[in-house]
């Protein structure tokens, strides 16, 4: 646990877009911390309610959306923001990326257009000092010949590439925190190494703090200093990468790391997790993994398991956590 | 060894971009597919990777003749698919089957589950009776769903479940081959590997050859029997799988291998990611099409055309210096050097 | 467990209905579009329930009544009842503007799927479609009457020529859609013929974008052929229709202006209940067009 402030706090959060109907929420009583300059990985598959959270912490949800909680930002309660007040943070403390970079960027404004608008929507400065300052960080998120490609439209430049600028603009005026959803999904994989390697030097060089959302282990392998996994809309286990992958304290994320194919697996056979997420419109009363759990007692059927905090700071949902394995 | 079920030669696909400039003298021409050779034998399958944009997919659907080839030659079973009259063609169909790689588009959503699955048949001509109403059932089986699916619409299934109705319907005229174009890409990790192992399973049950159509190496090593490498329209590289994972030849398989993600953030390096963009199929770059991105690149690859050719026992590779790498390291986070992390292996 | 389904049965039918008719009876402009026409269409059903007097019962003695408990639309210029004539008009004008709906149903459909399906006919097909659409509809529509002479029959034949084309292009855009969706591939590939894949893949997954055209389209045509009979080419005037019933009331217009009013409000009711309810299919039916999320 870092003895800094956290840069975002996030308590308890519940999100629920049928409130009453009985139906389990998107989120339910999830909390973690993001220090500054920390990059942590919020992991889940389809479901888990990870990029519903995300947009939490965004300040995206719909108005019909019943959100309780506490989501404090560099110490600033923002549950209780107007839109003019999220629309202020939103660029310049706050950046995001998403996951379809083609439909993120307006088709038909240039990029340096869309850039330049975003900085002075948040700092007052001249059309030229803007267009500077453009130049420099699409050098920055390298983009070959930035001067040139001002003028460029989104459709003109390759995924990959509008990646870039995407990047380019969440991090115009250097927030303190970026969010960033799936930004990998839809690239090559070569395309995606370039942009993970890209947030990590931005990380370091900007000392912005980044959460990532992502399905993929081997993002979390490759990026995350700590992850937070997702299961049906709560927190299954919280744990810096290094313990998470060696001694992951969840059946879950257990079985998630040894279904996620890999080059080291020359096995030909996948490990699988049987069954699949629980129906929001009928869940289990207990544990909500117990039905496709290995381990599952009658226990786990009593209620849903508290976070307990093991030794070293790593959280579990799992009633077995910290007991040794078999 | 009896003849290959499949065999492609020069396959060749072209797409014009429908300019209506009429100033422009010629049409800009996407060469999707830019002379393709390879083949699959009976219970065999052959994995086929590349990025987004390599003409992969077009090569399933090129090989199904749901796209008309514009030069090469296509023989199924021994018969020559480009010269053969439209009704064989029909008949042949059944033979030859695709499953398709979004989830949410490839089931009829007017449909219930047991006409989609026995559509294939009734296209064929069968009527509905209570014996194809047995057979769907035993398919419903076989992929893992409840039989009491049989009349509910496809809105009412998950990703995972709709990929197994179309695998039902893949299977449902007992085909002996199966296109499968990116099967398992829109699933999630955990229903991915069930997929997979329900696709291997079948395979070998039922002795159909697959073409496994990825973007991911890792997925696509388990199944896959040999594996074709594609970039930008062609095949760079054929080897058996672990054969290829063992020792890659062409310098863009082993950049493909470098970017899979590492499975333990304890192998975390600096790595040298693989430089530049995908050239723009418009435009391929002249000679070898991955030479502005290769990291041993000499003035023969910036203007000869490597073939693609026989290195070794079962394996080619289209490039120019292929047998020097017979000789070196394998890539790192290949196979052979995460051996020795058995141990924490899960 | 087992996918998503819903608290209900999934497999019994009536429960998925309910479901199902839920999202429309929550839009408002569907159940008012459908209050509406509904209302018409009742009273035309009824029409020898609410009325025992005929459309052209002549009664000199009570002519240019305004409307009374007697006469609850007044009487015209031929002392004849105005809701029996209302009544007995929205018959005809509702059977033009089925006829011209049925007709865009069929041949619409037909044009509109060979044209979005064969590429190569598409060309021809649309030129031909521009071509006609070219002509303002009302103007085609009196040219064609004008030339075939007035009578309901004409009404029909020129009303359907200016709007097939017009749901041509909607089902066609509608194909040129679905036939690139993966399971028309799938079709393909299992060997079914053209027709087979038109009629069991296509136009099923057609029908949202049609219906919402095909309530227009009968909104239109109610009105068209209200103003080709006030022009003297629909319908004669054995049987009154709206638009002569507008026309013969015109004269009188100062004096006895419920002779032009009723079956304007009549023309109106059925044209706006039509046109809410176009809106009300739209707004349910298009957003479920998307990809629903699993």
């Amino acid at each position: 646990m870092t003895t800094d402030s956290p840069l975002l706090s996030v308590r308890d959060l519940t999100v629920d877009f049928s409130p009453g109907s009985g139906r389990l929420p998107a989120v339910d009583g999830v909390s973690f911390d993001i220090a500054p300059r920390e990059i942590v990985c919020l992991v889940g598959e389809s479901g888990s309610g990870k990029s519903v959270t995300a947009l939490a912490a965004m300040g995206l949800l719909p108005p019909s959306a019943a959100v309780s909680g506490d989501i404090d930002f560099a110490g600033r309660d923002m549950t209780q923001l107007s839109r003019r007040q999220w629309q202020k943070v939103r660029g310049a403390e706050i950046g995001m990326i998403f996951q379809e970079p083609m439909t993120s960027l307006n088709p038909v404004f240039s990029i340096g257009r869309q850039l330049v608008e975003t900085l002075r929507a948040h700092e007052r400065i001249s059309l030229r000092a803007a267009r500077e300052r453009v130049v420099d960080l699409l050098n920055d998120v390298g983009i070959p010949s930035p001067r040139q490609r001002l003028d460029d439209y989104p459709h003109q430049l390759s995924g990959g590439m509008r990646q870039r600028v995407m990047v380019a603009i969440a991090l115009s005026c250097s927030p303190k925190l970026l969010i960033a959803d799936e930004p990998t999904t839809a690239l090559d994989v070569t395309i995606q190494g370039q942009l993970l390697d890209l947030l990590g030097a931005l990380r370091e060089s900007l000392s912005t703090a980044i959460l990532l959302i992502t399905h993929n282990m081997g993002v979390v392998a490759e990026t995350a200093d700590r992850v937070v996994v997702m299961y049906s809309g709560r927190v299954a286990e919280e744990a810096d990468v290094f313990t998470l992958f060696d001694r992951p304290s969840h059946p879950y994320s257990a079985g998630l790391l040894r279904s996620t194919p890999n080059l080291a697996h020359t096995a030909r056979r996948l490990t699988t997790i049987p069954g699949a997420m629980p129906n929001p419109a009928d869940p289990p009363p207990g544990c909500l993994f117990a039905p496709r759990c290995a381990m599952a007692e009658v226990t786990c059927d009593a209620g849903r398991p508290a976070m307990r905090v093991l030794p070293g700071g790593q959280r579990s949902a799992c009633i077995f956590a910290g007991r040794p394995p078999g | 060894m009896s003849a290959p079920l499949v065999e492609v030669e020069g396959l060749v696909k072209h797409f014009t971009l429908g300019g209506s400039n009429i100033l422009l003298r010629r049409k800009p021409v996407v060469r999707a597919v830019d002379g393709v050779s390879f083949h699959i034998n009976e219970r065999e399958t052959l994995g086929l990777v590349g990025e987004s944009g390599c003409g992969k997919s077009t090569v399933g659907r090129l090989i199904l003749k749901l796209l008309e080839a514009n030069a090469g030659s296509l023989r199924f079973a021994g018969e020559d698919l480009l010269t053969l009259p439209p009704e064989r063609l029909r008949k042949l169909r059944s033979d030859m089957q695709i499953i398709f790689q979004d989830p949410q588009s490839s089931l009829n959503p007017r449909l219930t589950v047991e006409q989609i699955i026995l559509e294939p048949l009734y296209s064929q001509g069968a009527r509905p009776s209570a014996e194809l109403s047995r057979h769907a059932a035993g398919l419903l089986e076989k992929v893992g769903l409840p039989v009491r699916f049989r009349n509910r619409y496809p809105h009412q299934f998950s990703g995972g479940q709709r990929q197994r109705i179309g695998i039902a319907r893949a299977i449902a005229s007992n085909p002996r081959f199966i296109v499968c174009d990116e099967a398992v890409s829109a699933l999630d990790v955990s229903v991915q590997a069930q997929v997979v192992n329900l696709l291997q399973d079948i395979g070998a049950e039922m002795g159909i050859s697959y073409l496994f159509i990825g973007h991911d190496l890792a997925v696509v090593r388990h199944i896959s029997d040999r594996i074709a490498v594609m970039y930008l329209g062609r095949i760079v590289e054929t080897a058996p799988t672990e054969t290829l994972f063992a020792a890659p030849l062409h310098p863009y398989t082993r950049a493909l291998m470098a970017s899979v993600p590492i499975s333990h953030p304890g192998l975390r390096r600096r790595r040298q990611r693989l430089p530049g963009e995908l050239p723009s199929p418009l435009n391929p770059p002249p000679g070898c099409p991955f030479h502005p991105r290769c990291g041993f690149v000499q003035d023969i690859c910036r203007s000869q055309l490597p073939p693609l050719r026989l290195i070794s026992t079962g394996h080619e590779a289209a490039c120019h210096f292929a047998e020097s790498f017979l000789e070196t390291r394998p890539v790192p986070g290949a196979a052979t050097e995460m051996g020795g992390y058995g141990d924490a292996d899960h | 467990m087992a996918g998503p389904g819903q608290t209900v049965d999934p497999d019994a039918l009536l429960p998925r209905l309910r479901i199902a008719a839920r999202p429309f009876l929550r839009n408002r402009a569907f159940v008012v579009g459908a209050v509406l026409f509904g209302a018409i269409v009742l009273a035309t059903l009824a029409t020898p329930l609410l009325t025992d007097r005929g459309p052209n019962a002549l009664a000199i003695r009570d002519r240019f009544q305004p409307p009374s408990l007697a006469f609850p639309l007044g009487t015209d210029n031929l002392g004849r009842d105005m809701l029996a004539r209302v009544l007995w008009g929205a018959r005809l004008s509702l059977m033009i503007g089925l006829s011209v709906v049925l007709i865009n149903g069929v041949f619409g459909v037909l044009l509109g799927a060979i044209a979005g399906y064969y590429s190569r006919l598409d060309n021809i097909l649309m030129r031909v479609a521009d071509a006609l659409m070219a002509f303002p509809a009302v103007l085609l529509a009196i040219g064609i009457a004008a030339a075939l002479g007035p009578s309901a029959m004409t009404a029909v034949v020129a009303l359907s020529v200016v709007y097939v084309p017009r749901t041509a292009r909607v089902v066609r855009a509608s194909v040129i859609v679905v036939r690139e969706l993966d399971f028309v591939q799938a079709a393909r590939a299992g060997g079914a013929t053209d027709a087979r894949i038109l009629r069991r893949h296509i136009l099923p997954n057609c029908m949202a974008p049609l219906i919402v055209q095909l309530s227009f389209v009968f909104a239109y045509a109610v009105l068209s052929e209200a103003v080709l009979s006030f022009l003297g080419l629909g319908a004669s005037p054995t049987v009154p229709s709206w638009g002569i019933m507008i026309s013969e009331g015109r004269t009188y217009l100062r004096e006895a202006p419920w002779l032009t009013i009723v079956p304007g409000v009549a023309i109106a009711i059925t044209a706006l209940g039509l046109n809410l309810l176009g809106d009300g299919l739209r707004d349910v039916l298009d957003p479920r067009m998307k990809v629903e999320q699993g």
